[in-house]
């Protein structure tokens, strides 16, 4: 029994499909729920688009293995889990970061929206000022000028 | 299908050559791990027939497809940046035939390109500089603001002398750079302005992520936040948020009997942040010798905001940065 593996079939919402062991779907515990309530041997992800679940799946599929493989944990499969990690995300442009987390939430898959979570903090800290900050989030301001002035003031000390 | 046997093309003819390479893209294109087998431990999650084209190779065959010939670089770049604008959901804008052509001159500076979504009037606009003999400058405009990027010729045109996997990386990077340096900004306040749902942006994000992200930022991050616009100064005034900065920034000040919404927890990090600045202050966080005072704290640390839960109790506390008082304490933080 234990050598056949189990088969889901996920289908994205543009209807791509991606075949995978129940362990990769068990990363999910939305899948895991959605599996064990539903048993059907496809289940349809409308909420999520070829191109984001396929990161999903690869993130999830590489978390399985070394989770599988590493055993006792051991340091070093750690450390390659980090660099993978970091190597998964610097491919990665900032809307399919907001797409991932998105889709990690929904999924709920804990570790995933950690790391994008953390990705976008990151890019956030590595901005120099406001500005910045708005322009790499598209963030539009509604502040009137004397509110922008009064908020800049409260927080000059952050500023070089 | 090669635009560089002329010096002018017309945006049609742009927008042809973009169709015809896209239909000359094998269906099942490579993914982006093409020679770099370290990402492909498990089985392949995208078996064949479910293989999609990434956006950066879409763009990487643009680039090879018009590399070697340093005579029309600046009608390729053009054809990128253009690239990338149609994958991000623009359409090109033409009211008036007569603006169809225009000319790759040296310069490029007579070349508009105009964008609109689809049932949109309003458009952005796109226009290209030469700067030097290698930089070029890619203005986006709307509504009066206007972002630029700048990009450098020969790198891009060098990528052919490129082994594989540094090609895509390279490609990537462009393809990034034009498309957060230029293409989302313009794709968010055209939506904005137009009452179009968000693309995926921050503040497309869930109110309880948006949250998250911001209470891992640092305090200096978190003040600057507070700049943006009201929405994220709402987000970055909890008192307990900065309470939990105090924690992992300056935990030599967090006191023993000084809680209970009493202190201000921002305001305190201000002075502890000016100091250190000023290099006055204490070695931050991390090394807390154990003295009697660092096992109280830890034995505190349980009761820190860490969690998301309690984190959402103070949330609403909005009056925190009606005033930033400044509060003194001694350099050692406690007494």
């Amino acid at each position: 029994m234990e050598n056949e593996k189990k088969m889901i079939t996920l289908k994205s919402s543009d209807d791509v499909t991606f075949e995978v062991e129940e362990a990769v779907v068990l990363e999910s515990q939305f899948l895991s729920h959605l599996v064990q309530d539903c048993p059907a041997p496809e289940h349809k992800i409308k909420e999520v688009t070829g191109k984001i679940l396929s990161k999903v799946v690869e993130y999830c599929e590489k978390h399985v293995v070394v989770v599988v493989d590493g055993g006792d944990s051991s340091s070093s499969s750690g450390d390659d889990l980090k660099k993978w990690d970091d190597k998964f995300i610097k491919e990665m442009d900032l809307s399919t970061v907001y797409d991932l987390i998105a889709a990690a939430n929904y999924l709920n898959i804990q570790a995933l929206l950690d790391l994008m979570c953390q990705r976008v903090a990151d890019v956030i800290t590595a901005c120099k000022d406001h500005k910045e900050i708005r322009e790499t989030l598209g963030i539009v301001s509604d502040y009137t000028a004397e509110e922008e002035a009064e908020v800049l003031k409260e927080n000059e000390w952050a500023f070089d | 299908m090669r635009t560089h046997e002329t010096s002018e093309t017309t945006i049609p003819e742009l927008c042809q050559l973009i169709n015809s390479i896209i239909e000359t893209l094998p269906p099942l294109g490579e993914p982006h791990q093409t020679g770099d087998t370290s990402l492909m431990d498990g089985p392949d999650p995208t078996e064949a027939g479910t293989k999609r084209l990434t956006e950066p190779l879409f763009l990487k065959k643009i680039l090879l497809e018009n590399s070697g010939d340093h005579t029309n670089e600046l009608t390729t770049l053009a054809l990128s940046v253009h690239a990338v604008m149609l994958e991000s959901g623009f359409v090109w804008f033409n009211p008036n035939s007569s603006d169809n052509k225009f000319s790759f001159s040296k310069e490029l500076l007579s070349v508009t390109l105009k964008y609109t979504l689809p049932k949109l009037v309003e458009f952005v606009t796109v226009t290209f500089q030469s700067l030097s003999h290698d930089k070029v400058v890619v203005y986006g405009s709307f509504n009066g603001n206007v972002r630029r990027v700048y990009l450098d010729k020969t790198r891009v045109f060098d990528i052919l002398k490129l082994d594989e996997e540094v090609i895509y990386k390279e490609v990537f990077m462009f393809w990034r750079m034009v498309k957060e340096g230029l293409v989302t900004p313009l794709l968010i306040s055209l939506c904005d302005k137009s009452g179009l749902e968000l693309p995926p942006c921050f503040m497309f994000l869930p109110t309880e992520l948006k949250r998250k992200i911001v209470k891992s930022l640092t305090g200096a991050s978190l003040a600057k936040m507070a700049c943006v616009c009201r929405e994220t100064r709402r987000m970055a005034s909890s008192n307990a948020l900065w309470k939990q900065k105090i924690w992992e920034e300056a935990r030599h000040l967090v006191t023993v009997d000084g809680g209970r919404g009493s202190v201000n927890w921002k305001s305190k990090f201000a002075c502890f942040w000016i100091r250190y600045q000023q290099k006055l202050s204490p070695v931050i966080q991390q090394h807390v010798p154990d003295t009697f005072e660092s096992i109280v704290m830890s034995i505190r640390r349980n009761r820190l905001p860490r969690d998301p839960d309690s984190f959402e109790m103070f949330n609403g506390d909005d009056d925190l940065h009606d005033h930033l008082q400044m509060r003194r304490f001694s350099p050692g933080g406690q007494s």
